[in-house]
């Protein structure tokens, strides 16, 4: 369904993207990589945004760049966190799908029905201005998945959301895909990404390192130790819980930012799939989580060495 | 469908509160002044015609109308790239060209309403609901045969022109100066000759007297009007005690009358408010194509919008002789004269009007406007369709 050959991309004397030849076919691919590593300028290229500067890239048999047809049957969900700001949700929704070419008596089902499987249905009459991160990144989603596409291009879509919201954004491709859907995902976090597929692209530097199976990723990931960063108000009993795990290694508190928790655990897997328990059944207020990818720049130096 | 869509977001999103109030300032801006100018004359002393033209000239023309497509039509791109929004448009199954041209008509079509909506409030002022419109001032280049005219002003049997000989010369009331002038050109005509082709300055000075007495009605006299042969219509005019504007009209129709092979007829009255409703859409076209185009390419418009609207336009317009072809602003002024009524009382402003050759005819204007209009939305479309919006900071 997505084609790159040989495909590169400079910005001036920057390379974006150097010499990437891959086809990703249905289901779900990942597309992986620490900040820089060329991952958006990839997804640009493949959402038709910008063009390669040397080598091709095909996405439904087409080339991407402003090419409506490509468009009827793409969705693009990207990273940026603006959204129109002074429209609510279903406004923006209905705007982007009316746009899509989706007719006018079945837009507002078809909206209804789209910010209900993102889990907005509470919020989408609410101006997009004041949304959390998390509900823009639903609400991105909802626009990208208006028109049903067969091809669905994710730029971090878990970025900003709780470990309940991951799961259920999680659903909503995983359904994709069970219809038959290509969903390409990018992510600089490798945790976030397992759950979902097992096919991934690694990026660095701008080039593809790898292409295939997670588990081997991760079998090299697993020899470093994760870290986890939390904003809570409820730092110290949020952590002597988090010490019951036995997945965490440490947990850190910060004098001068009274509401941050940094964790370090050397199974982040069991980790993923016990905290989003924890928080329900206990209660915990949780206002960001994030997961830096000093582990993962660890990995590539790895595999750069090797 | 999706065009219908386009068009009406980015027309709600030109209606945010914000952007309501930067226009309500620019329509009230011209408007209080207005007011103020009005309040502060007598009535005999207000002429809405002046008060109008100076203001839309000035303020509506060259600001408000420039200032507006400026921000509107660069902000179609601009605020959608800096927001980096611009990506859900890119994304759509619409041509590029289609989105950019919707939500230029939306820019355009806020542009082209806060100027309506202004010149109806000057002219509620202006005019006060008034349906008339004092143009009735005379210029060098109407009189065909300046010979006759000044002997037939000197000799004629006419008991109205005897009348304005008469008048002429007893303008007590006015200041030191135009007395002066007065007396100089009372002796000027006396020490006329007719073997000789008169000075140009004479008939200047002769014109601008007319004109100050049409203006301020000293030239109507109804004994010697009704004496005069005049046609009955005019007769019947001047029986039913006319005031004010119809006074000026009167003695303009019986100058024209009593020398029809001299003074050109008068030219067709226009409305100047429907005529600037008219032209200014026109003009909000235009310029807005223009800055459109620059949005296309430049990565920031406004910089170069400002100088191009407020330095080019303002500087290349006044220049002699072709200068004035490069500027947007002279075809807009060909299309919509708006004449300053003060120059018709002024023999220095005669001759200079006289002076000015017609470098620039109102089809050759129509044409040349609706020309840089389609050329520039056609590159803007065109730029808008096969460009790069995406910010290179925001490649990873």
């Amino acid at each position: 369904m997505i084609q790159l050959e040989h495909a590169s991309r400079w910005y001036q004397q920057v390379i974006g993207i150097n010499d990437v030849s891959c086809h990703i076919q249905s289901g779900m691919t990942a597309l992986l990589g620490p900040n820089g590593a060329g991952k958006s300028t990839m997804l640009k290229l493949i959402t038709g945004q910008l063009r390669p500067t040397t080598g091709s890239v095909t996405v439904l048999g087409e080339k991407p760049f402003a090419n409506p047809k490509v468009y009827r049957r793409l969705g693009y969900c990207p990273e940026i966190e603006n959204n129109y700001d002074d429209m609510t949700g279903v406004e923006f929704v209905t705007m982007l799908g009316a746009m899509a070419g989706i007719p006018a008596n079945v837009l507002k089902p078809r909206v209804g029905e789209v910010i209900e499987t993102v889990g907005m249905t509470v919020n989408a009459k609410r101006k997009i201005g004041g949304y959390s991160k998390g509900m823009r990144q639903r609400i991105k989603v909802a626009q990208g998945i208006i028109h049903d596409p067969d091809v669905l291009v994710l730029d971090e879509p878990m970025n900003g959301l709780d470990p309940v919201g991951r799961r259920e954004m999680m659903n909503v491709f995983v359904a994709m895909v069970q219809k038959g859907k290509c969903v390409l995902v990018s992510s600089h976090i490798l945790y976030e990404v397992e759950q979902m597929t097992s096919n991934i692209l690694l990026m660095n530097r701008g080039r593809l390192m790898a292409q295939g199976n997670v588990y081997q990723i991760r079998g090299l990931i697993d020899k470093h130790p994760h870290k986890i960063t939390l904003t809570t108000p409820d730092t110290r009993r949020l952590s002597k819980r988090l010490l019951d795990f036995p997945s965490v290694l440490s947990v850190r508190l910060d004098a001068q930012k009274p509401d941050y928790v940094e964790i370090e655990t050397r199974d982040p897997n069991s980790f993923y799939s016990s905290f989003p328990d924890l928080i329900l059944q206990e209660d915990f207020e949780v206002s960001s989580f994030e997961s830096p990818d000093n582990n993962l720049e660890a990995v590539f130096k790895y595999l750069i060495q090797g | 469908m999706s065009d219908l869509y386009l068009f009406r977001a980015a027309l709600w999103d030109l209606l945010r509160p914000k952007k309501i109030l930067t226009a309500l300032f620019l329509v009230l801006f011209p408007v209080v002044f207005a007011v103020l100018i009005r309040f502060n004359r007598t009535p005999e002393e207000f002429n809405g015609v002046e008060v109008y033209n100076n203001l839309t000239s000035v303020i509506v023309f060259q600001f408000t109308m420039i200032i507006l497509a400026l921000v509107f039509a660069t902000g179609t791109i601009t605020q959608e790239v800096e927001q980096k929004t611009i990506v859900y448009l890119m994304t759509r199954p619409i041509p590029r060209w289609r989105i950019l041209l919707m939500k230029f008509l939306a820019s355009t079509l806020v542009t082209v309403t806060t100027v309506w909506i202004t010149c109806g409030l000057l002219s509620l002022v202006c005019f006060g609901g008034s349906r008339s419109f004092d143009a009735y001032t005379l210029r060098l280049d109407q009189i065909n045969d300046q010979q006759t005219f000044i002997t037939q002003f000197k000799e004629t049997p006419s008991p109205y022109l005897l009348f304005l000989v008469e008048k002429m010369p007893t303008g007590q009331r006015r200041p030191f100066r135009q007395r002066r002038s007065v007396e100089t050109l009372r002796q000027k005509l006396e020490k006329y000759d007719s073997n000789r082709p008169p000075e140009v300055e004479l008939v200047a000075d002769v014109i601008a007297n007319l004109n100050s007495g049409i203006r301020r009605g000293t030239a109507f006299d109804k004994a010697s009007l009704l004496n005069s042969d005049i046609s009955e219509g005019l007769k019947s005019r001047i029986q039913a005690n006319p005031e004010g504007l119809e006074k000026s009209q009167i003695c303009r129709d019986a100058l024209q009358e009593l020398m029809p092979n001299i003074l050109e007829p008068a030219k067709p009255i226009v409305n100047p408010v429907k005529r600037d409703m008219a032209i200014l859409p026109v003009g909000a076209f235009t310029y807005g194509a223009v800055f459109l185009l620059l949005a296309t390419f430049l990565s920031k418009p406004l910089i170069y919008g400002l100088m191009f609207a407020f330095a080019w336009e303002t500087w290349v317009p006044n220049m002699p002789g072709n200068f004035q072809k490069l500027s947007l602003m002279s075809y807009l002024k060909i299309l919509a004269p708006h004449e300053r009524i003060e120059n018709g009382m002024n023999p220095s402003s005669i001759l200079a009007q006289a002076a000015e050759k017609v470098v620039i005819t109102a089809p050759q204007a129509a044409m040349t406007l609706a020309l840089v209009t389609i050329i520039a939305l056609g590159a803007a479309l065109y730029t808008f369709s096969v460009r790069e919006y995406v910010p290179r900071e925001d490649a990873s």
